[in-house]
């Protein structure tokens, strides 16, 4: 199921992004939001988790960002949060969304930040707040329909995974 | 026991700022222009990018059929606008035709071995785009196989895209002349009456589709819709290639020079297919 997940996701981010036009508001971070619905399937074994989230950001940024290992450690960041956040929130499709909100504005703040201080964009708050809303609705969405599906799934082929 | 809490707390902030200071390295190395994809990065890329065609075929199939259909109801008034572009076709023949034939004889009178505005032509598709949003790149499916190299232009029917930034076997990154955070300037002229003026790119405004060209005396008469051009200077983009159209003109802050907004000619939302100009460099 985890590695449906995250393969789906992968591939689905450069399919969408093909049909969608650039700089609208459906900004897609499928791959980010795979690791958001893989947690529970882990059942609290967080160093494969972990390990997982790292494997996958590697990939990212090999594939689609030529940044070299960026986003692997940011996807760990990530999910260092996305664990906190499940020992707060239980998981449902509300909370699931308001997770995929959390993880993508801090994902964006700290990808701009980065860029900032290393001279590759300009300062501009309004940048990065646009970079925030046209990422939110997309990956929203997905997480939600994606959350239903997978959870359909699991009751169906009774696989485990922490609530 | 309570030192030896403080010391964890440390000891975690310097392994922080450590693992920090090593990514702040790490992207400023990775998004370094002159770097080169190394070879397990260009297999990683290749695999991953064949791999997203095959599954992305009948997406992208179903997706060529709705434009299809979309083009077929518009088709009656472009064929009105291609009747009347037609019969302007036979005088602009023989004007090129007597154009090369000047700069042929031209070439030989002085010398040269090549112009800024000889290339060849290289088709590629689109693949993937716009994945790291602020980097405005997209990926295509030609690389160094077919002779890509880094720093050739890209253009499409409407104009120029950019140029290719990195180079796998099989795929190419192309940094879009649309990326906001792109320091690189672009060298333009614009035309007006009786002669060229050049001036320089110095950002673009995504809003609107626009670029803000600067460095243009501001006793310079410009007409709005006036063409805008690549000047071929530099390394990079060959003379010749339609940027946009004037869409307006102000003055700068000093009221020294003129800042012209030019509406770009290419839609950066919607590329689909491409091709790379090599410059014919003796």
């Amino acid at each position: 199921m985890v590695l449906a997940i995250l393969i789906i996701s992968f591939f689905l981010e450069s399919i969408f992004s093909n049909i969608v036009p650039t700089h609208t508001i459906f900004n897609p971070l499928f791959t980010l939001m795979s690791i958001i619905l893989i947690y529970p399937y882990f059942n609290k074994k967080n160093s494969s988790y972990y390990k997982t989230c790292f494997i996958i950001g590697l990939f990212y940024d090999l594939v689609y960002t030529d940044t070299i290992v960026f986003n692997a450690f940011l996807f760990v960041l990530m999910g260092l949060i996305i664990v906190k956040l499940n020992d707060l929130f239980a998981n449902n499709y509300l909370n699931s969304g308001l997770m995929a909100t959390i993880v993508i504005i801090l994902y964006r703040i700290i990808t701009y930040l980065f860029l900032i201080l290393t001279g590759n964009i300009n300062f501009s708050l309004i940048i990065l707040f646009k970079s925030i809303y046209e990422s939110l609705i997309a990956n929203i969405i997905y997480i939600m329909v994606m959350y239903g599906i997978t959870d359909y799934l699991s009751r169906k082929f009774k696989i485990t995974k922490t609530t | 026991m309570y030192g030896k809490k403080s010391f964890d707390k440390r000891y975690l902030f310097i392994v922080i700022l450590l693992i920090v200071s090593l990514l702040l390295v790490v992207i400023a190395v990775s998004l370094n222009k002159e770097r080169n994809l190394s070879a397990p990065e260009q297999f990683v890329k290749d695999s991953a990018i064949f791999i997203g065609n095959v599954i992305s075929a009948p997406v992208k199939f179903v997706k060529e059929k709705l434009e299809e259909a979309k083009e077929k109801n518009d088709i009656y008034e472009k064929y009105k606008k291609l009747q009347t572009k037609e019969k302007n076709i036979k005088s602009m023949e023989a004007e090129i035709d007597n154009l090369k034939e000047e700069v042929s004889d031209l070439k030989k009178t002085l010398d040269l071995n090549h112009t800024l505005s000889d290339s060849f032509y290289l088709n590629a598709t689109v693949v993937n785009r716009n994945m790291g949003y602020w980097y405005d790149e997209i990926t295509i499916d030609k690389g160094s196989s077919n002779g890509i190299k880094k720093n050739m232009a890209v253009i499409n029917s409407e104009g120029l895209i950019g140029s290719i930034s990195k180079v796998s076997k099989f795929n190419s990154t192309v940094k879009l002349i649309s990326n906001e955070s792109s320091l690189d300037k672009i060298s333009v002229k614009i035309k007006t009456e009786d002669k060229y003026v050049y001036g320089l790119i110095s950002s673009y405004k995504s809003k609107n589709n626009t670029f803000i060209v600067e460095g243009i005396s501001e006793n310079t008469k410009i007409e709005k819709g006036a063409d805008v051009v690549t000047t071929g200077m530099g390394d990079t983009f060959p003379s010749g290639i339609l940027i946009g159209t004037v869409k307006d003109f102000t003055k700068d802050n000093f009221d020294l020079t003129k800042v012209v907004e030019v509406k770009s000619s290419v839609n950066f939302g919607k590329i689909n297919y491409v091709t790379v100009l090599k410059r014919n460099d003796n």
